[in-house]
Parts: structure tokens; sequence; C-alpha cells
């Protein structure tokens, strides 16, 4: 089976940054997205989001995730020159000599093999985990932690990449302090492999060509024997393989020296069988120190750290918020149903009412039964001169169950007969059916026939299962009410049929 | 014959044939108004699977002058067998014309092939006004179907029935308003029935749509379980100074957090809305209660911003490399002891000396204060009464048809009803392993995922 694809930092914060900005956008038209880009990956899921994560940000170059990974190799840049530099200017101190006083081997163990051990304890104790809080405390020594301080020399849209990478919310600070911590350890690693690479070109160098002189001095009391027996525990790994490099007893006897006593190297001329050239060796010594506890260490603990940061990246990776909800949508169907397009504009029929009661002049009234109304004619006419308080002339019937022609011997009639002017045309309909353009029809040819003046009065009915005149749902009577004023007749009015209790 | 089945759901204004739309379609953005005529165009209503058309709905303006055009075409009318041509005679005389605009409008998907489903109320009476309609869809020629919609409380269905079985194919009673999945399942289940040629695509798209409602539940389970975990895990914090009354500031930091978790309870009902495709969902509920008497604590801090734990293991580690140069400048004699002492005196004093220090002003700036934090809730009842919130809004969600335009009411859903008082004993000590680990400070993504899978089972057994 193929291995699974290992995202990169610059890749997790990508992503990470893409899920958050899917969050604002509207599901929908991200499950189209993701779906349509779904369709066409393949693989496990880590190797499908990846091949998700460059399909979306396509377009978009340098990606936010590109623009933090190479702030971060800008910086680890800088920090390997700082090493090389610190280191190249670490060992011309050291290694300082003018003639007055030789090299002290004890200062060179003290900086490049004390010193690094405890440095190297230190970044033992700030990986391993679950101690976040020691960790806190020795950040300002490590120097990945500068990495912050000198992302501010970094154009703005790295600084800002590099930013949003190492803190996008205290939400994900746990998520991504795995890999904050390693991104950190492995800026320190890089750089004190530089120093150290540093430290031996600058100590190799004044080998090469200066004649350097060494010695050892300590105001401990440490003796000879003392110090031989050091050197042989610190040259144990390479005493075989370059035994020339491991400092003798009467060496270090001889190169023994005291700031007063009268001498820079008194127990010299107990030696005499050592060769005056021999003074030098150390270097062979202390260059392999060098090597074998600080730059090899830290060669080691730098591939670690590269190591661990991938297995980070990867693990926060897998754990990203909204990527479980990135796989259902890539992996799944996507079942749309909505409407096309926007639903058409709405006509307003709302409009000024017109008038509720009819004109003070009305003496009589007509009654057409609109669409069948479940009334018989007495019963309506008795209803409507009950609640219009109108002696009604007769009733006619119009609208469905009618022909058009019945509807247009209605109309001719009642112009016939109204034209007076103290007639009223009520015309009763269903409550509960809602005013359509037949009925609009109806009632502008009515007008056309009447003239301007007659006054055409509404009324909406409601009758129940057993023939009785209930009273109209009121939102059925405010649909009529606001349709006819709609139709911009002044002389039409709405007043709903009452029951007789009632009215 | 269309190859995608298409259905034109036509009948007279105001019976309801927009929300049977909305409802099968899952669509709220349909307007459904008590006005006639609020349809006035044709609008389709594809139902996709990855891109591919299954079916289409079409919501079709209302009848307005039927009988008109009805006399038109009986005028027209040259025999049965030609009745379609007429109407399609009728379509292209009337097309540009406001007179029969809408009686266009709805025959035109007829004529290109849609199978028609007939709206009626069955609330209210049968009436002569439909027959005219009705006798103008049966010229189509069109596999049809009649829906008896129920809008209101009263039934006249029988009456519909028998009417409606002139003129169609076959005749459902299906309440747009009420509608639940199942019901809404089997009247697609219907539409297949009317075509041989139909039955595939919408057995598919139930099956589709089924399983589609099956992952709903799951992304409605994470929308609730990330809401909760963000609810449970809600602080304010205020930085103040040493000499400032940390009281003067309690109302205001609770008032803050109450805002912060109703926010974020808000943001979650609108996530598990959006899942279920209601985007336009007016709730009534009453706000969360806090439930702790005191959510109110205060912890010291120093310079750096560093709180009293580390200011010890500073000053310590300061004190031991105090002790540590005194152990070599006798040359290791004091087997270490200078270290030792010095850091402990270190860790001691700092932690005696930790609350005058943070009073002390250097520039005016003080080098500590007091860090006041109200939240995270902690009461034991807290996680539960938000959980069979959610719950309750989820269940009365899940009911609800894309038709319902009514106010979503939530109010009075307490902790111990409803959906809670189903758990079982081991998805109550799975939910209350992931509060305790709430409470014990845990980031809410390292939860949720847990509570997802709870939670998903609680929903499911629905």
């Amino acid at each position: 089976m193929a291995a699974s694809k290992q995202p990169s930092l610059e890749q997790l914060v990508a992503c990470a940054l893409q899920l958050q900005r899917d969050e604002d956008l509207d599901l929908a038209e991200l499950r189209r997205r993701d779906r349509e880009i779904g369709r066409t990956l393949a693989g496990d899921q880590r190797s499908r989001v990846l091949a998700w994560l460059d399909r979306v940000g396509e377009g978009a170059s340098p990606s936010v995730g590109e623009r933090a990974g190479q702030a971060q190799r800008w910086l680890a840049a800088l920090l390997v020159a700082l090493g090389l530099l610190l280191g190249w200017a670490a060992a011309r101190v050291v290694y300082h000599y003018d003639g007055s006083r030789p090299v002290n081997v004890v200062e060179v163990l003290a900086v490049f093999v004390a010193l690094q051990c405890v440095l190297l304890a230190v970044t033992g104790v700030a990986a391993s985990p679950g101690l976040a809080g020691i960790r806190g405390f020795l950040g300002p020594l490590s120097p990945g932690r500068w990495q912050a301080g000198l992302a501010r020399w970094l154009p703005q849209p790295q600084r800002e990449a590099f930013t949003l990478a190492l803190g996008r919310s205290r939400g994900h600070q746990r998520l991504f302090s795995r890999v904050q911590k390693w991104v950190v350890l492995l800026g320190s690693q890089a750089f004190a492999v530089a120093f150290h690479l540093g430290a031996l070109f600058s100590a190799s160098y004044l080998v090469l060509f200066t004649d350097l002189a060494f010695g050892w001095s300590t105001t401990l009391q440490v003796d000879a024997a003392d110090l031989y027996y050091l050197t042989q525990l610190l040259s144990a790994p390479w005493a075989r393989v370059a035994p020339e490099a491991v400092p003798s007893l009467p060496l270090i006897d001889a190169t023994r020296y005291f700031r007063l006593g009268g001498g820079v190297l008194p127990n010299a001329p107990r030696a005499p069988a050592l060769d005056p050239a021999a003074l030098g060796g150390w270097w062979q010594f202390c260059v392999a120190c060098m090597v074998a506890y600080g730059a090899l260490p830290r060669i080691v603990t730098w591939a670690i750290a590269r190591r661990r940061l991938a297995a980070a990246v990867t693990e926060a990776f897998d754990r990203l918020p909204g990527l479980a909800e990135l796989c259902d949508r890539l992996d799944h169907p996507l079942v749309e149903t909505s409407g096309e397009g926007l639903e058409p504009a709405v006509h307003s029929v709302a409009a000024a009412a017109g008038p509720a009661v009819p004109a003070s002049s009305v003496r009589r009234s007509l009654v057409v039964n609109w669409s069948g109304v479940a009334l018989a004619d007495t019963a309506l006419q008795r209803e409507i001169e009950q609640a219009l308080a109108l002696p009604v002339l007769s009733v006619r019937r119009a609208g469905a169950g009618c022909s058009l022609d019945d509807d247009r011997e209605v109309v001719r009639a009642i112009a016939e007969a109204g034209t007076d002017g103290d007639l009223a045309v009520v015309v009763a309909v269903r409550s509960w059916e809602p005013p359509i353009l037949e009925f609009i029809d109806f009632a502008a040819e009515l007008r056309a026939k009447l003239g301007d003046g007659a006054s055409i009065v509404v009324v909406p009915v409601a009758v129940d299962s057993v023939g009785s005149v209930e009273a109209p749902n009121p939102s059925h009577v405010e649909q009529w009410r606001l349709r006819l004023a709609a139709a911009g007749d002044p002389w039409m009015s709405v007043r709903p049929l009452e029951p007789a209790a009632l009215a | 014959m269309t190859s995608v089945p298409a259905f034109a759901v036509v009948g007279h204004p105001n019976k309801g044939k927009s929300a049977v739309v909305a409802t099968l379609a899952h669509d709220d953005s349909v307007k459904i108004g008590p006005a006639p005529g609020t349809t006035t165009r044709c609008r389709r209503y594809p139902m996709k699977i990855d891109g591919e058309t299954v079916y289409v709905l079409v919501d079709t303006p209302g009848f307005q002058r039927a009988r008109s055009a009805l006399a038109w075409l009986r005028q027209h009318e040259t025999n049965a067998a030609e009745r379609r041509q007429t109407l399609e005679r009728f379509i292209a005389s009337h097309r540009d014309a406001d007179e029969f605009e809408a009686e266009c409008e709805l025959l035109t998907p007829l004529l290109e092939g849609a199978g028609l489903l007939y709206v009626v109320d069955g609330s209210l009476p049968f009436g002569p006004q439909y027959e005219a309609e009705m006798e103008i869809l049966r010229w189509t020629g069109q596999p049809s179907l009649a829906l008896i919609n129920l809008i209101g409380d009263d039934d006249h269905t029988e009456p519909w029935r028998a009417a409606l079985r002139q003129y169609f194919q076959v005749v459902r009673i299906f309440d747009a308003l009420k509608a639940p999945f199942d019901a809404q399942l089997e009247l697609l289940r219907d539409f297949g029935q009317l075509e041989e040629p139909w039955r595939a695509p919408l057995a598919r798209a139930v099956e589709s749509l089924e399983t589609a409602r099956t992952q709903q539940l799951g992304y409605a389970a994470r929308a609730i379980a990330q809401m909760l975990a963000d609810m449970l895990s809600a602080t304010v914090t205020k930085r103040i100074s040493s000499t400032d009354e940390p009281e003067r500031y309690r109302e205001e930091l609770e008032r803050e957090l109450r805002g912060r978790l109703r926010g974020r309870e808000r943001r979650g009902r609108e996530a598990v809305e959006a899942v279920y495709n209601h985007r336009a969902v007016e709730r009534t509920e009453q706000d969360v209660e806090l439930l702790d008497k005191d959510l109110f604590s205060m912890e010291d801090w120093y310079f750096w911003g560093l709180n009293r734990r580390q200011l010890v293991g500073a000053s310590a580690a300061g004190g031991a490399v105090v002790g540590g140069a005194l152990d070599v400048s006798v040359g290791g004699a004091s087997l270490l002891l200078g270290a030792a002492i010095g850091g402990a005196i270190g860790g001691v004093s700092a932690l005696l000396g930790g609350q005058r220090l943070s009073r002390v002003r250097v520039l005016r700036l003080p080098l500590g204060g007091v860090l006041l934090q109200c939240g995270p809730t902690r009461h034991e009842n807290f996680p539960y009464v938000v959980l069979g919130r959610a719950l309750h809004h989820w269940s009365t969600l899940l009911g609800r048809t894309h038709a319902d335009r009514s106010a979503l009411e939530l109010a009075g859903a307490a902790a111990d009803d409803g959906e809670l008082s189903q758990l079982d004993s081991g998805q109550r000590k799975a939910l209350e392993a992931s509060f305790r680990k709430l409470r014990a400070g845990a980031e809410p993504y390292a939860v949720s995922e847990a509570l997802t899978s709870i939670i998903g089972g609680i929903i499911q057994r629905r």
C-alpha cells in the first residue's frame, strides 16, 4: 500500500486558514464546491485533502501557507547565519593567542564541551512532553524563539503569514502547540549546528594559519592526573580511531601554566623528552571534542527535530477543526433541491382602502351571487338586507357555474336598472376564495357600464357546513380589501357579511 | 416527453402550491403569502445528485381567467384528439399579452412534458370555479396527480376526492405545512408511479434524500457538540490593578459572559438550521441561565505576564544559580547544597513577596495586578441544560417543513425533559466524561469530536 502523503508546514497553515475562511461561507455553496472537487480525487483521506487544498488555492499565488513557509525558511537562514557568525566569533575568542599566554584548554572544554552538554540537556528538557511550564521559562534562552523577534524584519506578507502560522488563535494554540514547539526547537538546532560549524571553521583556520600554543590552567584544585582522567573520559569515542587526539599525561603535566610563579609553563623543563611542537598537540583533542560534543549531537538533534516537526505537522493536520466536515463534503454525493435563481418579485397590491360604506344617497340594491355562494337567493337577500339595511331588488348569479355570456347579461341588466344613482350593486363572494382577475374583470365591466359614482359593495360571505352564515376569517376579508383597493375604484367598497347575531 | 421527469405544481391561487414546492424542495426561499398571485412566474426546483438533475419541480402561478381561457379553447377546438394542439395555439396566441399571462405560464411546462400536480385546499368546500381549470388541465393529457392540501382545520376531503377522481389519475392527501419527511418521500414515490420511465429516477431520488438525511444528523450532531464545548469553556477576563476593587467589575464581566454565551448559542442554532436548509427561521427562546452562583475568580499576575507559579519557578531558578556560584567558589565541597538552598529561598520569597511585588510601580506602570475571570460555568447541570435546549431545537426543526413560516417556539425547553430523559446510562457516563474534561480546562476542539459521537448516537435513535 502506498504511504500516505505527509503535509508540510505550509500546507498545514494553508489548510487551517482555508478551513477557517470556509466557516464564513454559505454551507450549500461549500458543499457544491467541495463535492465538485471531491469527485475527481483519489487516494487516502490525507492525500485527498492535500489535493483539495491545491485545487481550492488555485490562482492565489503565493498562498498564505507558502508565505509562512518562505518566512520560516528565511528565518532559519538568518539563524544559521547568526549561528555561523557567533560560532566563528566564539572560537576566535576562546582560541585567542597573542604569545603572552597559551590557549587555555580548560576554556575550550568549558565553552565547547561543558556548556554544550548543559545546553543539550536544556534542549532535552524543552523537547520533553508535558513540560510546557519549564519550556515557557526556558523560552527566552532558545534561539528558535528569536524567530518571532526576527520576524519583525520580514516583509509584511511573510511576517503576517508567519504570525498566523505560530498563533492563529487562542482556541487553536493547543492544536498547534506541538508544531510551534518543534518549529522553535528546529530553529534552535539549526542555529546550534551552524554555531558549531562556524566554531570548527574558525578553530581550523587558526590551527592552519597561525601557530597556537596550548596549555591549561584553572583556579580549582585540579592536578594533572585529574585532567588526564577527564581527557581519557572525553576521548573515549575516538581513542581507537584517532589516538593522536588523546592527550598524554606528560603533555598534560608539561602544559599546565599559572599566571603567577615566574613562568608560563613551569613544568615544561621537567619533561625533556617532550617535543616542543607537542605543545600544540592539544589542538587535535580540542577539535575532536568540538566535533564529538558540539557539532555531532546538534546534527543529530536537528535531524530529530526535523522528524518530530514533520510528525507534529501531520498530527495537527489530521486534527484540524473542520477537516471531518470537509471530508464529508468531499466524499458524499451532493443532493440539491433548492430553486434555480431568485424568487420572482411579488407584485405589490397594497393600496389605500376604499370607502367602508356605500354612499348615503343609496336607497336600494341589486345583489350578484358571484361564483356560487352557498345560500339560496332568498336567504342571501335576507342576509344582505339585514346587514346593509338596503332593500334588495333582485338576486342574480354570475361567475363560476355560469357562462361568460351570463356574466355579460347580468352586467347589462344591472346597468339598465342602476342609472338613477340611488342603486348599489352588492356582489356576494365566497370570502375564502381569493379575488382573481376574473372577478376584477367583472367589477371593471360593471364600473364601465354603471359609470363613476355608483356604489359597488363587495360582500365576502362565509357559510358553515349546515348552510348558516358565519363570520368570515378577517385575513380573508383583508385579502379582498387589499386586492380591490389596488384596482383603484374609489366607489367600490368591501363589507364582510356578519351573522345576524353579530351584526 | 422530457427525459428528466418534471412535475408542474398547478392550481387555483392560494391553495398551497408554493407550500407544496417549498416542502418537497426543502427550500424556505419560496415565497408563500396570503395575497393571491404571490407566484407570478414559473420557478424550477431541480433535484440534483452531484449536479445531475434527477427530477424537476415547477412552481407555477395560479389560474386567473380559467373560464375565459376554456371558452377560447372550446371556440378553437376541432376534435378531442387535437386538444393539445389547441392548447399550444392558445399559448402561441396569448404569450405576449397580459390577458392570459398566468394561464400561459402554467400551461407551458405541461406542454413541454411535465406531469401535473394539481393542488387544492381540502379544508375549504369544493366549488364550481375549479371545474374550468380542471377541464383545461385534462386537455393537456399529461400524467396527473391531485393533492388535497389541508390548510385550515375543516375537512372537505370527500367532496374534493369525488370531484378530483374524475379528472386526475391519482388523488392524495398531503398536508404541505406539516408533512413529515417520510410522507414527503412517499409522495415522491407516487410521482414515480405516474409514468413507468419516471419510476427509477424517483426511486433514486428518494434513496439519495434518505442518505442525505442521515448525513444531516451527523452535521447537526457536530454543530451541537461544537456549540456545547464552546459554551462550557467560555470565559471573559480582565486585568486590573492590585489597588483596584474587583467587585466593581463583577456585573460587567457577568454581562459580557452572558452575551458571549447567548451569541454562541444563537450561532449554534443557525448552524443546525443551515444543515437542514432552514435559512430564515425566526426563533422565540429564552436566554440560557448560567446556574452558577459565583462565576467570578481572580489571580495575581506579575511583570512579564508571569502567574504566581511561573514566578515561583523563575525565582527558584535564580536562587539556584546564585547558590551554584557559591558551590563553585568552595570547589564543590558544599555538595551543591548552595544551589538547593538558594533555589528554595528564591521560590519561597517569591511566594510570600509576590503580592507586594505586584503593587510596585516602575515609571508609574505597575509590575503586576489582578486577573479577573468570569466563567467558565462549572455548574453540573449547565451542560445538560444547554444540550437539552439544543436537542429540543433540533427535534422541533426536524419536524418543521420549509413551508412553515411561523416562529419556532422554543420557550419552555428544560434540561430534564424531552430528549435527555431518554439517555441511557452509557450515554450519560460518556457525556459526563466529556463535560468533566471541559471543566478541567480541555480545549473545546479536543472534546467536540467525542461529544459529536455521543450526540450523534442520541439523535440517531429518533
